[in-house]
């Protein structure tokens, strides 16, 4: 309904989403060192402090406002879009498979030798 | 047509990189992908002589190779009934990070939207084809392509988990995980 105030709450939302992330992270990896090391949680932690994911860490943890049909994240919308273009140039970038020369060398005799 | 056959020949073949990822990007298998350009090959070889001098090469195999993969998704669905339906259902794809999106949790989620939607996508997002372009070759408007990539886009989020409308996803269960070991840690 209202993009705008829509997108312009999320700001502090998130931020503050994101301290409790952060936060709870921390202590729980000081309440876990001080026994045993859990692995997945170090990991998780350190993902969630990669500044380039800070948009959305905090996304899914936020019970929302609606904004079906409005902008999405454009942090999002440039990691869907950096994925497409990743699968499709690093396709483009593999050499002609051999098959491909074959045919394409094999139709154009035959097309020759008419 | 003797000798006039090799620059197409040669152009087809400059071409064939850029086949194979779209068709890789449409159905997300190398192999099936292969099969596609091969027929795309032949049937555009075949038909060389409807190729029209100074059109776009690239854009008449890429809407070969679609009509292609579109006519073999019909007769596939048709062969396997619920085939779309199960597989929607079978997909809840939650990253392991909350927001740190996978490539391999990303093919999952683009192999589950509608194959129109899915090549509107990659026509205009991975072959970097304009709106004008991209509904050429899907043989349709141009606000039919903008509201699939849109759609597309949308579904794909929600898919993802990523979307802020969505509750669920991994972190009540980390969360679970977190407080379980924490309080059997500190015993």
């Amino acid at each position: 309904m209202m993009p705008n105030n829509g997108s312009a709450e999320l700001k502090p939302g998130s931020l503050q989403a994101r301290h409790d992330d952060n936060s709870l992270f921390r202590q729980e990896k000081g309440a876990a060192g001080a026994n045993q090391p859990l692995l997945r949680i170090v990991y998780c932690a350190d993902r969630v402090r990669e500044p380039s994911l800070d948009m959305n860490t905090a996304s899914p943890r936020r019970p929302a406002p609606d904004r079906s049909g409005g902008m999405l994240d454009r942090t999002v919308q440039a990691q869907i879009g950096r994925m497409l273009r990743e699968i499709f140039v690093d396709v483009a970038a593999e050499p002609v498979p051999q098959r491909f020369v074959e045919l394409l060398a094999a139709l154009d005799a035959k097309e020759n030798g008419k | 047509m003797s000798e006039a056959s090799a620059p197409l020949k040669e152009a087809m073949l400059r071409l064939v990189p850029n086949l194979r990822a779209f068709a890789v990007s449409l159905c997300g298998n190398v192999e099936r992908a292969d099969d596609l350009v091969q027929e795309t090959l032949l049937k555009a070889w075949n038909s060389m002589h409807g190729f029209q001098e100074g059109t776009n090469l690239r854009a008449w195999l890429f809407t070969i190779l679609r009509n292609t993969y579109f006519s073999e998704c019909r007769r596939r669905r048709r062969e396997v009934e619920d085939r779309d339906g199960s597989k929607a259902a079978d997909l809840s794809v939650h990253p392991e990070q909350p927001g740190h999106l996978d490539m391999e949790d990303f093919r999952k989620a683009l192999d589950a939207l509608p194959p129109d939607q899915r090549e509107a996508l990659v026509l205009v997002g991975g072959a970097g084809f304009s709106y004008e372009e991209a509904a050429a070759i899907s043989g349709c408007a141009v606000g039919t392509i903008k509201s699939r990539v849109n759609r597309a886009r949308s579904k794909l989020v929600e898919l993802l988990s990523i979307s802020p409308t969505h509750e669920y996803g991994p972190d009540p269960a980390i969360e679970a995980i977190i407080s379980r070991t924490a309080r059997g840690g500190s015993r």
